[in-house]
């Protein structure tokens, strides 16, 4: 086992956009008893002589101006539950270590990246782009993995038995020991693993507790160390927030990359993939601005993610600034088979035909994409299926529609959505047996409403040729009635049309369909 | 200087009158007497067409079915982009276009239009594109071209005829009134005939050479 343990000491600055480069100097503090001590502080803070650890009354000695917050501890939570679900892409054996250490086990995932060295870049390429300070250490048992991020050792110690001599020189403090037991141990001048090394363990546990010589033992790997791997949330939901209110929607895109990039990690981790996500930006003081953005084929791919959820935001008014983010998975499917082709490295594939639909929905909006089937009707309104967005159903085919013809049953809601009337009301379509599939042309041009001809524009009877009728009589049984003699219409101005006029009405002529 | 003239003559966007190939990969027609007039012998690919009808319903959309079927091949895709009506499924599926690789955006303003095919045509993804504009701007037509030189797609755009005698960069540019096709112009020039009928035919469209036609120059305006 290769343990890699990454200490994020900074995460109280770091979860504040902005607070780490600021100008005012700024330090986290925390009550810890009757006295409140300094978590972190920022750059400024710490030029003028703040350190974690001291007293806020002696960092206030130190640097007159110097601002405090209350540490958020949900909010370092939350980044390091992110930090966990974004290692979990690299190891199948991450676990957390007190409130801002992770312990990736990367031995067994070594192969798939190549060589450890590899495997060690990308994580690095991560870390980078979180902007996340953090110290790690490479080690054969967890707790000298955390020994060494703690102290900054910066050497690999892949064999157990090299163990001892690198922990020589690593003072006691930054080990797991209990602080009491430390000062006890320096107050008799042992200060450095080494020295502690040197003496009897039955002294050690006699004058100093059971604690010191277990201490010893799993650092060295001859006793087993308690590791609780991370369990994994059933569903996504992340939300963040900042202190000023944002208005420009494109500067929204950070936090929501932010929240997308933890939500990929997510899904990678457990292995499914997403085909409705919801964001939901809180205001001040109006009701929040909620956004459900469908993808047409299920993604666990962050930067597909990404451009959808930028695309939705160039056309994104908020009613008022926003203060905070929710993003929530709101329908997960477990992951298809992986699907990239095996020669393709990553990052190289095209764009797939779903991802770019998806992509011009997400900016166009949600009606736009239109997708067609045939279906069996000679009513020419009811002959087409059109389904909006860029998800497109199968035909239903089966034994069950000759039945349904008899019984009228209201359809399963995929079939409704299916054939909808291209007008927009939702009706149960019948599959018409006697129908042969029609010869006759049709009109590449359907209008979604019959046009009465006299609003057609530079339209002339007396500049007009009509074919032959076709009658078209079908529907009697749903309430869409329709008898209508169908013509197509050459204008002497070369347009061809297709025009109709109802038994009923036999004056009135009504425009139905462009030959384009 | 010679040099200069060599250098500027190798440049791909320069082609000279009377040079009778095309520079980018062409797709058939499907019309015969047309093909053999275009330069390549097909609608140019990676490049932009321009047709500009008088009105609506002439059969704009029918000359260039046959080549948006073929240019479907290898589960390419076809997009309409802010068509003036909703495209009728089963005419389009009786030209041979597979439906399931078919989408019509729709689109309320020029620019989303003109974003949509845009990206569309850089994307790969579609073997053809239609896209149905008004008035816009020689700026927005230019960035069409480019994109379309980028994917390998047969890019059209349909305009009304008044645009036909404003300068436009598409390679191909085909003014359509009544009957009456006419190319108004053609990179890598043309045949002996310029100007042709088109006939109804009970499936789609037929197109024939128009029997007394002067040789056109590229560029040169007819009538």
């Amino acid at each position: 086992m290769l343990w890699l343990a990454l200490q994020f000491p900074h995460l109280a600055i770091d979860t504040r956009p902005g607070a780490e480069t600021q100008t005012e100097p700024l330090a986290i503090s925390e009550a810890q008893g009757a006295r409140r001590i300094i978590i972190a502080a920022n750059a400024a803070a710490r030029v003028q002589g703040v350190r974690a650890g001291q007293v806020l009354g002696a960092a206030q000695t130190l640097c007159a101006e110097l601002k405090t917050a209350t540490r958020r501890s949900s909010d370092e939570d939350a980044a390091m539950q992110s930090l966990a679900l974004w290692a979990l892409g690299y190891s199948s054996l991450v676990a957390r270590h007190g409130d801002d250490t992770l312990l990736v086990e990367i031995g067994a995932s070594r192969l798939l990246f190549g060589n450890e060295r590899r495997l060690l870049q990308a994580i690095a390429v991560d870390l980078e782009g979180d902007g996340l300070a953090c110290v790690a250490g490479l080690a054969a048992t967890a707790s000298a993995a955390r020994l060494f991020a703690s102290a900054g050792h910066g050497r690999i110690v892949r064999d157990l038995a090299d163990l001892r001599e690198h922990i020589t020189a690593i003072e006691l403090h930054h080990g797991d020991l209990p602080t009491d037991t430390c000062d006890a141990l320096a107050g008799v001048g042992v200060r450095r693993y080494g020295a502690l090394l040197r003496l009897p363990r039955h002294e050690l546990a006699r004058r100093f507790g059971q604690v010191v010589p277990d201490h010893l033992d799993t650092l060295l790997g001859r006793r087993a160390e308690v590791i609780v791997p991370m369990r994994i949330a059933e569903r996504f939901r992340q939300r963040l927030e900042w202190p000023h209110a944002i208005a420009n929607s494109m500067v929204l895109l950070f936090p929501a990359r932010r929240l997308l990039v933890a939500a990929a990690h997510w899904l990678v981790a457990c292995q499914r993939s997403t085909t409705r996500l919801r964001l939901a930006f809180a205001h001040e003081d109006h009701p929040d601005t909620v956004i459900d953005l469908g993808l047409g084929q299920s993604s666990a791919d962050r930067e597909h993610l990404i451009a959808v959820v930028r695309a939705r935001l160039e056309r994104l008014t908020l009613p008022q600034g926003c203060v905070a983010l929710t993003l929530e998975l709101t329908e997960t499917q477990a992951l298809d088979a992986p699907s990239r082709d095996l020669f393709v490295r990553h990052g190289e594939a095209p764009e797939d035909a779903q991802q770019l639909l998806d992509r011009l929905q997400g900016r166009l909006g949600d009606t736009a994409v239109e997708r067609f089937v045939v279906a069996e009707d000679h009513r020419p309104e009811f002959c087409v299926g059109a389904t909006h967005g860029s998800r497109f159903f199968s035909r239903p085919t089966g034994t069950s529609q000759e039945k349904r013809f008899f019984s009228r049953p209201t359809g399963t809601s995929q079939e409704k959505r299916f054939f909808s009337r291209p007008t927009g009301t939702s009706q149960e379509k019948h599959r018409d047996p006697w129908v042969a599939p029609t010869t006759a042309m049709r009109p590449m041009f359907l209008l979604s409403e019959p046009q009465p001809v006299a609003q057609w524009p530079s339209f002339d009877w007396r500049r007009a040729r009509l074919s032959l009728p076709e009658r078209i009589e079908s529907g009697w049984w749903d309430e869409a009635d329709a008898t209508r003699d169908y013509y197509r219409l050459d204008q002497t101005d070369g347009a061809r049309l297709w025009v109709f006029r109802n038994r009923q009405a036999p004056h009135d002529w009504f425009v139905q369909g462009v030959y384009a | 200087m010679a040099a200069t003239i060599e250098s500027l003559l190798a440049r791909a966007d320069v082609w000279r009158a009377g040079e009778r190939h095309a520079t980018t990969p062409t797709l058939a027609s499907g019309h015969r007497e047309l093909d053999a007039v275009l330069p390549g012998g097909g609608w140019p690919l990676q490049a932009l067409t321009e047709i500009c009808h008088a009105r609506p319903g002439l059969g704009e959309l029918s000359l260039m079915l046959p080549a948006f079927a073929r240019a479907m091949d290898e589960q390419r895709w076809l997009l309409f982009v802010s068509a003036p009506h909703r495209p009728y499924a089963p005419a389009l599926a009786a030209a041979g276009i597979d439906l399931e690789r078919f989408a019509h955006l729709r689109c309320t303003t020029t620019e989303q239009a003109l974003w949509a095919a845009e990206q569309a045509l850089r994307s790969g993804v579609c073997g053809a594109l239609a896209l149905w504009l008004g008035h816009c701007d020689a700026n927005a037509l230019r960035r069409l071209q480019l994109a379309a030189e980028v994917g390998r797609s047969l890019a059209v755009l349909y305009r009304p005829l008044a645009h036909a005698d404003q300068a436009s960069p598409a390679a191909l540019r085909i003014a359509l009134d009544g009957e009456h096709l006419r190319i108004v112009k053609c990179r890598g020039a043309l045949g002996e005939v310029a100007r042709f009928v088109l006939r109804r035919s009970p499936h789609g469209v037929s197109v024939h050479a128009q029997a007394a036609s002067a040789r056109v120059l590229p560029f040169a305006r007819a009538r």
